[in-house]
């Protein structure tokens, strides 16, 4: 009923002028008339789908990190080039790829990001949201935005108006009363939101791509380097140092050589799948991003671009539980 | 010694081709030539990639990508490779050159 009441409320040439004004005398005796039910739900959907996106990506870079540890385990039993046991132990101290909390400040700040303004418009559009609920996602959000590092502002092209932007209108929502401003807030957090989120997933969906020279393609890399390491030694080709004793001609070297090779061919397959459904649903996530924008000022805005963002985010928030899960086994 | 930014994308950049290669070469059963050309490539870079890693994800994609365009043209060759395995011998010829290259660099760092 409500949603017929803001259609026929919007001006059209076929309307007549007294028509329109009798629906916007009606519509303002409504206190929610505005907010039409798709637009709730594209919201919701919206804000839970980058939650969960923003929690994969968290995911994604710490299991990362975990595996590394195997990665360079593996190069330092198979590639090794010299038989001085402190040298071995110095270089097995250098990590390969450095994905620690400390290292990647930067893209978990703008996770975290992701994730409040995601969390924010869930409450804002939950029935049994209170303003206090809101008001606390909201200051969450704030200090979320406000804490994105400066060279990540910069890597994602994210100016500091933006970011003032979308600071000053949260601050400002935060404390109305939710159940007569829903609208009002929808229409201004998500156009405000729209270009620091839309960059924020542009950005992950380049950091997981393993196609580029980024974190995914850095640890592509260095899983099929560390599979070839074990191939070459266990078939002796090549091998530095006239390794030949160290080859798979014996039961004790294929004892160690077999399960570390399983092991890397499982993570790298987990691993690679979950980054490719990371980029897929990042990417997805900035298209809905725009679309969400659009479908808050016209709500006959098509709304597939969100459901398939819900349906990418989802598969990547899978595939990097399964990608945890390869790690005990 | 500390490595410059340029040399250390060229590094990263040197390697995910290599890599990509080196596994387009086992799907291929290539020669053992083959292998061992990929595989001493990949270990000259070795001693400087960890290193380079780390670089390469502590800086903004828009620095990485105006000096990861210059190396592009470069590695067209291996990725000709990578989608025509035909091709592999240019692209090692290629390879090498862009080793070389990265060798200077490494030379220059005072």
């Amino acid at each position: 009923m409500l949603s017929i009441c803001c259609v026929s409320a919007r001006p059209s040439g076929r309307a007549t002028l007294s028509l329109k004004l009798i629906a916007v005398v009606l519509c303002t005796s409504l206190a929610a008339c505005g907010v039409t039910r798709d637009q709730l739900d594209a919201v919701g959907a919206f804000g839970k789908s980058a939650s969960t996106l923003a929690n994969s990506v968290k995911d994604a870079y710490a299991q990362a990190d975990q595996n590394e540890v195997d990665l360079r385990l593996a190069q330092q039993i198979a590639s090794v080039s010299t038989s001085d046991p402190a040298v071995i132990l110095r270089a097995y101290g250098v990590r390969r790829f450095d994905l620690s909390a400390k290292k990647i400040k930067g893209r978990l700040a703008a996770a975290e990001a992701l994730s409040a303004y995601g969390v924010a418009l869930a409450t804002l559009l939950d029935s049994k949201t209170q303003d206090s609920d809101f008001s606390d996602a909201a200051t969450s959000l704030t200090a979320a935005i406000k804490g994105l590092p400066t060279p990540l502002l910069n890597d994602a092209g994210i100016t500091g108006d933006e970011v003032a932007g979308v600071g000053a209108v949260v601050v400002a929502f935060g404390k109305i009363a939710l159940d007569i401003r829903r609208r009002e807030v929808i229409e201004q957090v998500v156009p405000a939101a729209e270009p620091v989120v839309t960059k924020i997933c542009l950005l992950f969906g380049r950091d997981f791509d393993v196609n580029r020279s980024s974190v995914g393609g850095i640890v592509k890399s260095e899983m099929i380097k560390s599979i070839d390491d074990i191939k070459r030694v266990f078939t002796a080709k090549d091998v530095t140092n006239g390794r030949d004793a160290d080859s798979g001609a014996t039961m004790q070297n294929r004892a160690v050589l077999l399960p570390l090779y399983e092991k890397l061919w499982n993570i790298k397959t987990k691993s690679l799948a979950a980054f490719a459904d990371i980029n897929d649903a990042a990417q997805g996530c900035a298209k809905a991003s725009k679309n969400l924008a659009a479908v808050v000022k016209d709500p006959k805005v098509t709304l597939d671009d969100i459901i398939d963002f819900a349906k990418k985010a989802q598969a990547a928030f899978d595939a990097v539980k399964s990608l945890s899960g390869s790690k005990a086994g | 010694m500390p490595m410059t930014f340029k040399c250390a994308t060229f590094i990263v950049v040197t390697n995910l081709k290599l890599t990509a290669l080196l596994e387009k070469a086992n799907d291929e059963n290539a020669s053992d030539a083959i292998l061992t050309d990929i595989r001493g490539k990949l270990d000259t870079l070795e001693p400087q990639t960890a290193a380079a890693n780390n670089i390469v994800i502590a800086h903004s994609d828009a620095e990485f990508d105006s000096l990861a365009k210059k190396v592009k043209t470069q590695t067209n060759k291996i990725d000709a490779a990578i989608a025509d395995f035909t091709k592999i011998n240019d692209a090692l010829t290629a390879a090498g050159k862009l080793i070389t290259q990265i060798t200077q660099l490494l030379a220059l760092v005072p």
